[in-house]
């Protein structure tokens, strides 16, 4: 499998390709939005602020080209603030329009929690869906912000840090969002990635 | 529930693993690759390499080990991270903005910079800009000296003016995400952790504090594991002289009830 890693300067791209090397699939990285059409899945990698990754996003047409890549019914997976991006809006910094494929906001954990923030280390994660029961267990967490989606519906794997957030959402035509690192979870998080990018 | 991390940490010279006692004297124990796949196998939380080599020679030479020889750090780093599916962090002299690019571009998660701090804070505040302040770890090298809490740089062999407020303050402007607190004096001694210090020290900052120096046993995890203000606990030579050392220390701490992993 050809799984495309959007490549827009930032971000640990190099784990991300380990990652699906372990997995056997082909990580082809993706500079330009036209790259898009040769690959059968995509993942939105992403570490640093909200505004400026959406910034470059829409000034490469990159917001279009991964829209247009959902549409035809290809799967795409968000990690981290890739998974911030597919969200309506973030507040981090400033308010800023996201992807818009999953429908939320993207808000500060220092808001709700009087804990360390980033949250950062390993958290265990419990399934709100069936499916993704075997999938509970420990994950690699490094955040400041997370998402709150309108629906509680799109939430897969929900995560407890001062209060319960989506550690896992899905749009339910194969846009996945993971705000842990699958790529720096071990077996359980390279297994997830592997069940997300073949779902479709 | 947010785990407490078990790390291991490693110290590479020349291209070779090394016990460190007391940041001075340093033996071969291992090689680069043959240890990562052994770390694998012990699925652990997180892994920290300190390299403390002098001069620019990595080669880890050793044909006996039947591995591929190991030329630079950066590829140490780029081996590892094929590997290894967990956070990597790396440190150990890291001087510029652009070794700090391309230590994290080889793989690396996060870098740890000791010297920079005192020598040249501006960069580091520009590398968390940048890259953000979760990669960007300050190693803090302490010793207890009449009584108060003096800071080290440059392999511990540099005493710097700062008292703990000063270092409080200088980390909070900077904006580095997290602290590697290491004792010079209990390093490779294996008679526990410096847990006064420790406490002092790490009560004062509110980003996650990993904590290094002394451990001999398990029994050093546990009473280091009581210190709420420790995000982390960190240990080298033990790792690498008990056979399976990583995975019954974690074994006894769950048997403890205790929050890991």
């Amino acid at each position: 499998m050809k799984v495309g890693i959007i490549d827009i300067g930032i971000g640990n791209l190099a784990s991300v390709s380990n990652a699906l090397l372990k997995l056997e699939m082909e990580p082809i990285l993706c500079s330009s939005p036209d790259m898009l059409k040769h690959v059968d899945s995509l993942v939105l990698p992403g570490v640093g602020a909200f505004p400026a990754a959406m910034i470059l996003l829409t000034s490469n047409g990159f917001d279009m080209a991964i829209k247009d890549f959902v549409t035809s019914g290809r799967v795409l997976v968000g990690i981290c603030l890739g998974m911030q991006l597919l969200f309506s809006e973030s507040l981090e910094i400033r308010q800023t329009l996201g992807l818009n494929l999953i429908s939320g906001t993207v808000v500060p954990l220092r808001d709700v929690v009087d804990l360390p923030v980033p949250h950062m280390g390993w958290n265990n994660v419990t399934s709100l869906s069936s499916h993704f029961k075997r999938f509970e267990g420990d994950y690699y967490f490094v955040h400041s912000f997370y998402c709150k989606p309108t629906s509680d519906k799109s939430v897969l794997l929900e995560c407890n840090y001062g209060n319960n957030f989506a550690a896992a959402v899905s749009s339910g035509n194969g846009v996945f969002g993971l705000q842990f690192h699958p790529e720096k979870s071990q077996r359980l998080g390279l297994e997830l990635l592997r069940e997300c990018l073949e779902s479709c | 529930m947010l785990k407490k991390r078990l790390i291991p940490v490693l110290f590479i010279k020349n291209g070779h693993i090394v016990r460190s006692e007391s940041f001075s004297q340093h033996k071969i124990i291992g090689n680069v690759v043959n240890e990562v796949r052994r770390y694998n196998e012990w699925d652990i939380d997180e892994l920290i390499y300190i390299d403390i080599s002098r001069g620019e020679s990595y080669d880890s030479g050793r044909n006996d080990h039947n591995v591929q020889r190991v030329q630079s750090i950066d590829e140490i780093i780029a081996l590892v991270a094929k590997e290894c599916f967990m956070p990597l962090t790396f440190g150990g002299g890291i001087r510029s903005l652009e070794r700090i690019e391309s230590l994290l571009k080889n793989g690396a998660d996060k870098v740890v910079v000791n010297t920079m701090l005192f020598e040249s804070p501006a960069i580091v505040k520009e590398a968390v800009d940048k890259f953000g302040s979760q990669a960007i770890v300050a190693c803090l090298d302490y010793r207890v000296k009449d009584g108060s809490i003096r800071f080290y740089s440059d392999g511990a062999t540099k005493e710097q003016p700062h008292d703990l407020n000063g270092i409080v303050q200088l980390l909070k402007t900077l904006g580095c995400g997290e602290l590697f607190l290491n004792s010079i004096d209990n390093d490779g001694m294996a008679e526990g952790f410096d847990i006064k210090s420790i406490e002092m020290i790490s009560s004062r900052f509110s980003i996650p504090v990993i904590a290094c120096g002394g451990a001999g046993s398990t029994y050093d995890f546990e009473e280091l594991n009581a210190v709420e203000s420790v995000a982390a606990i960190a240990a080298g030579n033990l790792f690498h002289f008990t056979e399976n050392a990583y995975p019954r220390a974690k074994k006894e701490l769950k048997k403890r009830s205790y929050n890991f992993r």
